[in-house]
């Protein structure tokens, strides 16, 4: 005897795809940090690609040694002379492709170790799953130092160990993920459509949780880095003294970063620049992985627009909770 | 309930029972990586005059940490005796475990007032500054803290090397900022979350006021979500105590094992062995602090199977 | 102004001696969301008597659950009262803070949740869950609570109640849970009882067990109860009266005997064509066309005009009052005519 409309708040025919696709970027504003997050990488991107191209390759100049920030040198001069900003410069396309690599290698692996668990199940979900506990408990970055030991040091490498050792947080979320698809009624009528393994891996459960891991690549690139930062901290060979010169192929600015405390006292720029640097690319990371994921949760609610154009509400009682 | 606590107890005698494996494939890994290390297969050629020894096979290789393990008695050069591997044990524990402790105090309460209070600047401003703590590297963290709290204001004497509690206090903060910044983030999102749920409102109507509802029915749900992220952070929490030590010379694990590039590089008694030594250590470390984390889970965490 | 109040109380019911519990009058709601303000509830006036069954029915998304609600300033994030006053024992629940609202709830007004697996805290044992009332509001000790809500669980028909207390939410079955919920909003003897679609999620034979429970011990205190729910069926078994609500209006209110007999507002006709009669069951079912609209907008015209097969000009630009048709038959639309009125109202 119940009604037989039942309508859906949501589903209406005035909900157009424009709308959804503005709703969707306001979701993703919400306090506008994402976006400024997204332009600063954005902006990074572009110094790492064209600054190569535009600045040479600092050059040691003892008699310009340990300068303070003036125009010439805008972020100050190193040890040898060498213009830090230059150095930051040149040293950011390689830890942008540190954490772009390792996050890369560590969500595919993830992605492949988890669908396969999620997809497949009996036997083969738990020796992954067992497999994927262990990863869990060996210390990481040992074995990754000992990757770069053994293959050289490179962006490339560093990125490498790090993917090579941190996709277990991926696969364990890969596999829950894939198991809720997998519990849903659309992978029976997948099932009973006939489809393939492989089929449904790709064509159901992957589509469906791509969302999900865009924004675990997001958080991913962010904590390689870090490790990164000690992974390169934990070995003194490839830390020059601020400024030092450093191997061919290992100008990063992580490598800038482990200024130690010489460079606190007397020449504070040196410290602070490129962990300035260092520190806003990260924070921006995690900003546009914040807005990613409330584009994910349309049902959390949003904070009330900075510029609020309705009209100002007469309140008899404010919301509460 | 007899049967929660049975289940409770069947769930880590099996945890228990998987660490000696697990720390065996770990030695094994270890030595097999070793193999792979062109630095170490090539150490005798060093000298000129003398033909390159033959390298030891690998179960010699496997004996040989097994037994250095089980006599805690490593190293050629300078010995490492029993004393010192202990006492090195000590210290790092007192570091990581210290670390955890204060930066759950500190970051929790952050974390949920932050939840709470959406609106209020304030705690957005904290929690915001406490993520931006973690993201800081702990080499540069310890510099920061050395040159604010003893050369800049002078509140701890400043002092390199372990022995009085004023020096436990800058390692233990440096660690502690690199977990503030994650237990902020994921009590905060996991509280937001649990704040949303139908049965926190069925609470509220039933009179209880907002310390009442975090209290009974929030807290335990938010600190089950934080549990399950604390897990793959505890290698990197292991790490961060490794570069405390360093920067500020404490004779921990990771001072004794002397872990950088030369160690595997060119190897003081066969790089195999000091691998897996350093792997049997942290794996160890990390096992336990992961099995302490599942002890709590199932304590909070009724559903959990 | 006062006293305008006190009139248009004592003027609604026509038992001076029965004074309604709760009375609600010109309840408007919003909700901000992403894509502008909701208007949820739009002026609703109703008044529940002592020991009264008031049932709320209408689609989903017309305003009922926000309504009781917003009463006990249990909105969501972005929920606001906008205007309008609930007098309850001579104090407006609308201006009190959530201080002292908090005294009200629980202790006055109890609220009977949807049976989700959700009503309850998976982390805390259900016995501690119902007690938590008495504790709250101090009405007696932690040790009598325990004591009481045994007894109150096994009046309650939950068998081996002492080992239920200490059972988790997802070791008891959905009608256990159902029962649970009624324990908890009633154990502490409130005057009215707000029970949000109470047997929805359940199936019919515990639907109608669950429903026998929660009559009967409600008539046995004289707890007046406000049901919200969509099923016609459960309202008609259970309610004295009926309030009818869509777009976050009242459309019409009746006791059930007349609201069955002589149904007058075209939203409650499309409702009973669209529902299965068993006296006729060879009707066919007539579903209302078009779907319940999302409230953007402040209602112009009747929210129901759209898809209402009377609707002329008028319906789409004055908002229709509620007038009444006979005694305690109230019925928001220009089409019907008013008691009063010896013309219908004027259509130009």
């Amino acid at each position: 005897m119940s009604f037989a409309a039942i309508s859906d708040w949501h589903q209406r025919a005035s909900h157009g795809r424009k709308r959804r696709r503005r709703l969707a970027w306001r979701r993703f504003c919400r306090n506008g940090l994402p976006v400024i997050g997204l332009a600063y990488i954005a902006l990074l991107f572009i110094v790492a690609i064209v600054g190569p191209f535009v600045t040479r390759q600092p050059t040691v100049n003892i008699f310009q040694a340990n300068l303070s920030p003036s125009w010439a040198h805008p972020f100050g001069t190193g040890q040898y002379g060498q213009d830090l900003l230059t150095q930051i410069v040149r040293g950011l396309g390689g830890t942008l492709l540190i954490g772009v690599t390792g996050a890369a290698i560590s969500v595919a692996i993830g992605l492949i170790v988890g669908i396969a668990a999620g997809v497949f199940g009996g036997i083969i979900d738990a020796v992954l799953m067992r497999f994927t506990d262990f990863a869990f408990s060996i210390p990481t970055l040992i074995i990754a130092l000992f990757i770069v030991v053994v293959t050289g040091f490179s962006a490339w490498n560093v990125g490498l160990s790090i993917g090579l050792v941190t996709w277990a947080g991926c696969a364990r979320m890969a596999r829950g993920l894939a198991l809720s698809v997998r519990n849903g009624t659309l992978m029976d009528s997948a099932i009973l459509a006939g489809g393939s393994r492989w089929y449904i891996a790709t064509r159901y459960v992957l589509p469906q949780i791509a969302s999900n891991m865009i924004v675990f690549f997001v958080f991913q690139v962010a904590s390689v880095l870090f490790q990164s930062t000690t992974l390169i901290a934990l070995d003194p060979q490839y830390v020059p003294l601020t400024g030092g010169q450093l191997p061919p192929g290992s100008n990063l600015l992580l490598n800038l970063l482990n200024g130690g405390g010489g460079s606190y006292i007397g020449y504070r720029w040196l410290f602070w620049f490129p962990l300035g640097v260092y520190c806003s690319m990260v924070i921006a990371l995690l900003w546009i992985g914040d807005g990613l994921q409330a584009l994910l949760n349309p049902q959390q609610p949003l904070p009330r627009r900075w510029f609020a154009t309705w009209p100002r509400l007469r309140t008899a009682r404010g919301a509460r909770g | 309930m007899p049967g929660k606590r049975y289940r409770i107890i069947r769930v880590i005698g099996l945890r228990i029972a998987v660490i000696p494996m697990l720390l065996c494939i770990l030695i094994i890994l270890g030595n097999a990586l070793g193999y792979l290390n062109p630095a170490a297969t090539s150490q005798s050629s060093a000298i000129p005059g003398l033909s390159a020894a033959k390298p030891a096979p690998f179960w010699h290789s496997v004996y040989t940490s097994l037994v250095a393990i089980g006599t805690l008695h490593w190293g050629t050069g300078p010995q490492i005796t029993r004393e010192l591997v202990l006492r090195s044990l000590e210290i790092s524990s007192i570091l990581t475990f210290g670390s955890l402790f204060v930066s759950a105090v500190v970051g929790i309460p952050c974390g949920i007032f932050a939840a709470l209070k959406p609106r209020n600047p304030l705690w957005q401003a904290v929690s915001a500054f406490c993520v931006l703590l973690g993201q800081v590297p702990p080499a540069d963290m310890a510099v920061i803290l050395i040159f604010t709290f003893s050369l800049g204001w002078h509140l701890i004497p400043l002092s390199y090397g372990w022995g009085s509690v004023a020096d436990a206090i800058l390692p233990i903060m440096t660690v502690a900022c690199f977990n503030i910044g994650y237990m902020v983030k994921y009590t905060e999102s996991g509280m937001r979350e649990v704040m949303q749920r139908s049965f926190i409102a069925a609470a509220r109507a039933r009179g209880a006021g907002t310390a009442s509802v975090v209290a009974h029915h929030a807290l335990r749900p938010a600190l089950t979500g934080l549990l399950t992220f604390l897990g793959p952070q505890t290698p990197m929490t292991l790490f961060c105590t490794v570069i405390a030590e360093q920067a500020f010379a404490i004779p921990g694990i990771g001072t004794m094992l002397g872990i950088k590039v030369t160690t595997y590089g060119a190897p003081a008694f066969g790089s195999g062995t000091t691998l897996s030594i350093t792997l049997f250590i942290f794996g160890l470390f990390i096992m336990v602090l992961n099995l302490l984390i599942d002890i709590a889970y199932l304590w909070l965490n009724p559903l959990a199977d | 102004m006062a006293d305008f109040v006190v009139e248009a109380r004592t003027d609604f019911s026509n038992d001076v001696s029965k004074q309604p519990v709760l009375e609600v009058r010109d309840l408007v709601v919003q909700f901000e969301r992403a894509d502008g303000v909701v208007h949820a509830v739009n002026g609703v006036d109703f008044a529940v008597r002592p020991g009264e069954w008031l049932g709320i029915i209408g689609e989903s998304g017309s305003g009922k659950s926000v309504t009781l609600m917003s009463i006990l300033g249990l909105l969501g994030e972005g929920g606001r009262v906008i205007r309008g006053n609930a007098w309850f024992n001579g104090v407006d629940l609308v201006q009190l803070s959530d201080r002292q609202l908090r005294t009200v709830r629980g202790k006055d007004i109890g609220v009977v949740f949807q049976n989700l697996a959700e009503g309850f805290n998976p982390y805390l044992p259900i016995g501690t869950q119902i007690a938590e009332v008495l504790v709250n509001h101090r009405l007696c000790t932690r040790r009598t609570a325990h004591r009481r809500v045994i007894e109150f669980m096994h009046e309650l028909g939950i068998a081996d109640a002492k080992a239920r207390f200490h059972q988790y939410p997802h070791e008891l079955s959905g009608g256990m849970r159902q029962r649970a919920m009624i324990a908890s909003a009633i154990v502490s003897e409130p005057k009215v009882i707000f029970a949000d679609e109470p047997t929805t999620a359940l199936d019919s034979t515990v639907q109608m067990q669950v429903l026998a429970l929660l009559t009967d011990i409600c008539r046995k205190r004289g707890t007046a109860v406000v049901m919200v729910t969509h099923d016609l069926g459960v309202a008609a078994h259970t309610c004295d009266r009926i309030v009818v609500m869509y777009g976050g209006i009242v459309m019409e209110e009746a006791p059930i005997d007349e609201f069955l007999q002589f149904p007058t507002h075209p939203y409650t006709l499309g409702l009973r064509d669209a529902s299965f009669d068993p006296e006729q069951p060879d009707r066919p079912l007539r579903p209302i066309p078009g779907v319940a609209p999302v409230l953007l907008e402040a209602p112009r015209g009747c929210p129901f005009a759209p898809r209402c097969h009377m609707a002329t000009t008028v319906c789409r630009e004055r908002l229709p009052a509620l007038r009444q048709t006979r005694p305690d038959h109230r019925v928001a639309c220009h089409h019907v005519q008013g008691e009063n009125e010896h013309e219908p109202y004027p259509i130009p």
